[in-house]
């Protein structure tokens, strides 16, 4: 399978004001999984699923007019800031992600970029339940710590499989390294590590223990008002992002036929984001303790064995 | 103010519902009315705007939970099952009613609080006509009229708050912050998450806004390592009712635990109602478990079955789909072994409809010891069925 690293990338970096509708776009996938994820809640509960794709805009309002809780001896900079700091990092990993042609940033290391954005979020979660001083949150700030143990290195050796695979960082690079065939048929198991692992990142279902109903909502425990609302954004939009950047990764970016190269990657986009939902509403929260073993004894060493067997491929 | 109207009137109610002994109908009854109006059902005070105190004989802990719910909010006591629809559709006014909601964020030492001598059967009279008493009980004195005296620490400048020790246990301190708002009080007796550690030998010590640092023993490995005070109950959502298991924590794992059980009515709610209870109890540990969908598909079999309409084509199906799944046998094997099994087990045990034998407190301590904490609560819910 040889392979030839593109020099015409496929990319352009847009101006600057393209943060603004990428912030946008990524507003609307955070609100448009959540309301998915509310119409499933509403089918399970037996009510009308119409009505449910607006609730979480009904919670939004809530949360808008709702007191900012304290608690005695916080350290209410670390923990207020928290959210701000996972929503702006979920933010700013989506700045190398193609739509189509455009990035805002096409950075020639955007992979590396795009996870150190990610770790940024497994500091800001921490934060968030060491800084209320309330044991439920920082035992929720312990679990997402050691959860980050389990995913991080399965991510980190998905990541580098197609950076292999394409011999470049740069992920403009790594979607046109696709055009003959996308990176999920001949790297599935990466493929499955990666999602895996951004399920787990974002703290969604079923990686949700960080948050759990055990811990009377762990991290997040303590939050009201505009600082849950903050935080749970910045939970909502990591997921988007890892969800997004799937796309020029393993699916081939912007390629498809009939369609224009951006209305594929939104379609990709939201196809991964609604498999990523639907299976984290399938089965309990895996804990930690248990996950931990499952992630090092099978999910390293088979992300490790992918990187491997896509090393002798294209050497 | 207009905007602020608005988005109050459009606000999605959030109810936390914690359940006294033999308050089992009343909390099976909000259960209903949130799930099928599309209401949330809160984790924690912090996201709750409506407290529901299910049955009598919950204070002080109710009202310790209720002052650390931030406004807009509505507390509900209902001790029956028929007065819950009334209540709530009351609460929903007031929660959505502005002028109600300015007055909740007040400042606590506002007139309207004035020492109100509320008992808790003046609670139950209250509940029993349906309407949700929103701030009568939201008074410290009422709560420190069943704790013992002494223990107020130190009082702040609205005279709210102080340093409160529930019933003189160790680890039952009730640190409260009074502030101007008067909500966010900081809790230990209501199942509310917070730093433990206040032994009483410690409470003079200068600290950090007058908590005394954790203590430090050693871990299961014998590393020296912070370890907090943190009591689990009563007020806590998907707990049994009246039970409180006052742990040791360190990091995730319980070290040790001494079991309380509050004085309550004998709740007689499921006798009539087998199917039903085990149910619930199945709801509770799924819940417990993470599995959303499977545990409102129990809780909505179980309404049915309470209205003795339970369809049995779709039961089959869900208990199947339980007793399928891989990973919730993945998860919870092993968990709370006893003689007689583990909490798989006994969830199966409930999807076949086998009885298992009335759970006993009495071991618990030594089941608790050592797991960690998912694990714990996960054990409690599978021994209450």
């Amino acid at each position: 399978m040889a392979r030839v690293a593109t020099t015409d990338a496929a990319v352009e970096p847009t101006a600057w004001w393209s943060a603004l509708p990428l912030l946008a776009l990524l507003c609307l996938f955070a609100f448009a999984a959540t309301a998915f994820d509310a119409v499933l809640a509403a089918r399970a509960a037996g009510r009308s699923t119409r009505s449910a794709a607006l609730e979480p805009l009904r919670t939004v309002t809530g949360l808008l007019v709702q007191q900012r809780r304290r608690t005695l001896a916080a350290d209410g900079l670390l923990w207020r800031g928290a959210g701000l700091v996972l929503l702006v990092a979920a933010v700013l990993a989506s700045g190398v992600t193609p739509l189509g042609r455009w990035a805002v940033a096409d950075l020639d290391v955007g992979v590396v970029w795009f996870n150190a954005m990610e770790i940024v979020a497994w500091a800001a979660v921490w934060l968030a339940g060491w800084g209320p001083n309330s044991a439920f949150s920082l035992v929720g700030g312990y679990r997402f710590v050691a959860q980050g143990l389990a995913y991080e290195l399965p991510h980190m050796f998905a990541l580098t499989t197609v950076a292999i695979g394409a011999g470049s960082l740069r992920v403009a690079d790594i979607a046109g390294a696709q055009r003959g065939l996308w990176f999920v048929v001949w790297m599935p198991v990466a493929f499955l590590g990666y999602l895996v692992s951004v399920l787990a990142m974002s703290f969604s279902r079923p990686f949700d223990q960080a948050t759990g109903s055990d811990l009377a909502g762990g991290a997040g425990a303590e939050l009201s008002g505009v600082d849950r609302l903050v935080f749970l954004a910045g939970r909502q939009v990591l997921l988007v992002s890892g969800a997004a950047m799937a796309v020029p990764l393993f699916l081939g970016g912007g390629a498809g036929p009939l369609l224009p190269d951006w209305s594929w990657s939104l379609v990709k986009t939201a196809a991964v984001l609604a498999l990523l939902v639907l299976a984290g509403r399938r089965m309990p929260t895996v804990r930690v303790e248990r996950f931990m073993e499952v992630a090092w004894m099978v999910l390293i060493p088979a992300t490790l064995l992918q990187a491997l067997f896509v090393s002798i491929v294209v050497s | 103010m207009g905007v602020t109207s608005w988005l109050l009137r459009h606000t999605r109610p959030s109810l936390l519902v914690v359940t006294a002994p033999g308050g089992t109908g009343a909390r099976v009854a909000a259960e209903r009315y949130a799930r099928e109006r599309g209401w949330r059902l809160a984790l924690n005070p912090a996201e709750a705007n409506m407290l529901v105190v299910a049955g009598g004989g919950l204070e002080p802990y109710a009202t310790r939970v209720w002052r650390t719910v931030p406004a807009p909010r509505v507390r509900v006591d209902v001790a029956v099952s028929a007065a819950v629809p009334g209540a709530l559709a009351a609460a929903l006014e007031l929660l959505h009613d502005a002028d109600e909601q300015r007055r909740q964020a007040q400042p606590a030492g506002a007139p309207e609080h004035a020492h109100a001598a509320t008992s808790q059967t003046g609670h139950e009279e209250h509940a029993g006509c349906g309407g949700p008493s929103h701030d009568a009980a939201d008074h410290p004195h009422a709560a420190h009229g069943s704790q013992p005296a002494g223990h107020s620490h130190h009082g702040d400048a609205s005279g709210h708050g102080g340093h409160e020790h529930g019933d003189g246990q160790p680890s039952h301190g009730g640190h409260e912050q009074g502030d101007a708002s008067g909500h966010d009080g900081h809790e230990h007796g209501g199942g509310q998450p917070s730093h433990g550690g206040h032994d009483h030998h410690m409470a003079g010590m200068a600290s950090p806004g007058g908590v005394p640092m954790a203590d430090r023993a050693p871990d299961r490995d014998g590393l020296m390592l912070d370890q907090l005070h943190v009591p689990l109950g009563p007020a806590l959502p998907l707990w049994p009712p009246g039970l409180i298991v006052h742990t040791r924590l360190q990091g995730d794992v319980i070290q040790d635990a001494t079991v309380e059980v509050l004085d309550g009515t004998h709740d007689s709610f499921w006798a009539a109602h087998p199917v039903a209870r085990r149910l619930d109890a199945s709801a509770r540990l799924l819940a417990l478990a993470g599995w959303v969908d499977a545990a409102t598909t129990a809780q909505r079999l179980r309404d049915q079955a309470l209205d003795g309409t339970a369809p049995q084509e779709p039961l089959r199906r869900w208990a199947s789909r339980v007793r399928r799944s891989r990973s919730l046998r993945w998860l919870l094997a092993g968990v709370g072994r006893t003689e007689s099994g583990d909490a798989l087990d006994r969830l199966h045990g409930w999807l076949d409809r086998r009885d298992e034998p009335q759970w006993t407190v009495t071991g618990l301590p030594d089941l608790l010891a050592g797991t960690e904490f998912a694990a714990a609560r996960l054990t409690v819910a599978s021994l209450h069925g």
